[in-house]
């Protein structure tokens, strides 16, 4: 279980304002920091790895700052950012070889890792040096795991193996990520920080989300008029349809489930972190 | 549960495997040495070697530096990854620090006993200086977090640096005193050490203070220098 605290916490490079005043309190094993391209979530992280210094306010891991404690913090988190690419020539058995008390023993094959062994980092492709970092990132099973968009260049098997991963080792070591996928999001992680244009959207946990009663209706968006005006006509209390989505509040669960039985929708869910997302949810 | 930190030994293993040594430039060097050894053949014995340290100290030697130097600076998102993989931004540095000057070692040492076999008479203590500035502009480099950046550093410093020494030495003696007093002014002649240390071993006579007090200078800013360079780069900032 990790705690991160951000009180008033912004950061500017020059004009620019990446993380707008910004204040949060969120717990869990696994915790993810959701938001659109550019609304500052590697920004975040970076501070949460030590990496960068606020410009303004603090921001707290477990007690410390780790840009204070870098030191502390460069030992216990370990972290993997998007769009790795190593100039280097290295070998991939060679960066084996310098991990070689490796925590994670399965990790190289699970990774599938194997096949790449007599490959030079700069060979790889964005995906698997990504797997190369995750390798790293895992091994040292530090503290805290901060992942920058872990699933981005991975192909679905990947992202699924992955997945369990992170799930499994969620019980010996917290972990953070990033990702703009609202399903990843809501799957993996116990609290969310949702994040857009460089603010605070939301911050909470996955359950406090899932409990506001709503519900995210798939439908396909030739049909959707159709049924936005059967959910109006149903007795919607707030109502918003946006690509293959319709938010709803107030109307039944029978009553969608029967929308699914006449092929009108193609189905529904309790309402999560994607009515933030889209604006929705203010 | 608390995370790992890679020891120093694994750190430069790191940067040895990554291809610190690389066997074209190494080989040519001592091809280059042994031509010029056997060009030089119709001077004496003392002239030759006193040639030879010319060219290694203004040439051949920053040359070799340079392709070791730029082996173990790295851009931003390698050193974020680095720091991550070894846990410290101390053994990044120390690690990259260290394989450089075994880089310098390869090269240094049989030359240095090719040279000490036929009656050199430079002694160790210029030569650890060359290494330590070498060592210390390094450092600087590595701080820049961007090889193009680097390369012009090094470039700088390793090479045009101890080229121009010879030239603005002979110019400053010419210019500055034409008559009996034929000494560089101080800055000159602590940058002509610091820079050109084996040169100025043969010039030492054109040194305002004694060729053993430029020695302890230089030593000096290079330390300096190299661990300002130490701590500053446990407070950089990285851009992933």
């Amino acid at each position: 279980m990790v705690v991160i605290e951000a009180s008033s916490l912004e950061k500017r490079f020059g004009e620019f304002i990446a993380l707008k005043e910004m204040s949060f309190n969120v717990k869990g094993d696994i915790i993810c920091v959701l938001g659109p391209n550019g609304s500052g979530k590697t920004t975040l992280l970076s501070i949460v790895a030590g990496l960068r210094r606020p410009s303004k306010g603090s921001l707290r891991v477990d007690g410390i700052k780790p840009y204070d404690e870098r030191d502390k913090a460069f030992t216990d988190f370990s972290f993997m950012f998007e769009r790795p690419r190593f100039p280097l020539s290295i070998r991939v058995r060679d960066v084996v070889d310098v991990l070689s008390d490796c925590k994670f023993k399965d990790l190289f094959n699970e990774l599938g890792l194997k096949r790449l062994s007599n490959r030079k980092l700069y060979e790889l492709s964005m995906g698997e040096a990504q797997l190369v970092g995750l390798y790293v990132s895992l091994c040292k099973m530090a503290r805290l795991v901060i992942l920058d968009e872990p699933f981005a260049h991975l192909d679905v098997k990947r992202a699924s193996i992955l997945m369990d991963l992170i799930s499994a080792i969620s019980s010996k070591t917290s972990v953070v990520f990033t990702t703009h996928s609202p399903e990843e999001a809501e799957l993996l992680s116990d609290s969310l920080v949702v994040l857009e244009d460089g603010r605070l959207k939301w911050s909470g946990s996955v359950r406090e989300l899932f409990q506001r009663g709503g519900y995210e209706v798939i439908v396909s968006p030739k049909r959707r008029n159709v049924v936005e005006e059967w959910l109006r006509d149903a007795g919607a209390k707030r109502l918003y349809c946006f690509g293959g989505y319709c938010f709803v509040y107030g109307v039944e669960e029978d009553m969608l489930l029967n929308l699914v039985k006449q092929g009108l929708i193609i189905g529904f869910r309790a309402m999560g972190v994607r009515g933030y997302y889209v604006g929705f949810e203010a | 549960m608390s995370g790992s930190r890679l020891s120093l030994e694994r750190a430069i293993r790191w940067y040895i495997a990554g291809g610190l040594f690389d066997f074209f430039s190494i080989g040519l060097a001592f091809l280059v040495i042994i031509a010029l050894w056997n060009a030089l053949s119709q001077g004496s014995d003392e002239l030759r070697v006193q040639w030879m340290w010319i060219v290694l100290d203004s040439l051949l030697w920053p040359l070799y530096a340079l392709q070791a130097a730029m082996h173990v600076v790295r851009d931003e998102r390698t050193t974020v990854f680095e720091i991550n993989l070894t846990g410290s931004t101390r053994v990044v540095f120390l690690g990259r620090l260290l394989a450089f000057v075994i880089s310098q070692l390869v090269l240094g040492v049989p030359v240095l006993a090719l040279f000490l076999s036929q009656g050199c008479r430079v002694p160790l203590s210029v030569i650890l200086l060359k290494v330590l500035v070498f060592s210390s502009v390094v450092s600087l480099s590595i701080l820049l977090l961007s090889r193009r950046s680097a390369f012009f550093l090094l470039v700088s410093f390793l090479i045009l640096l101890p080229f121009s020494v010879p030239v603005i030495v002979n110019a400053s003696i010419s210019t500055t005193a034409p008559s009996g007093l034929r000494q560089l002014d101080p800055l000159t002649a602590l940058v002509a050490v610091l820079f050109a240390p084996i040169f100025m071993y043969y010039k030492s006579s054109v040194l305002p203070f004694s060729y053993d007090m430029g020695l302890l200078y230089s030593s000096f800013i290079s330390v300096s220098l190299i661990l300002v360079a130490y701590f500053l780069f446990a407070e950089i900032e990285y851009n992933v």
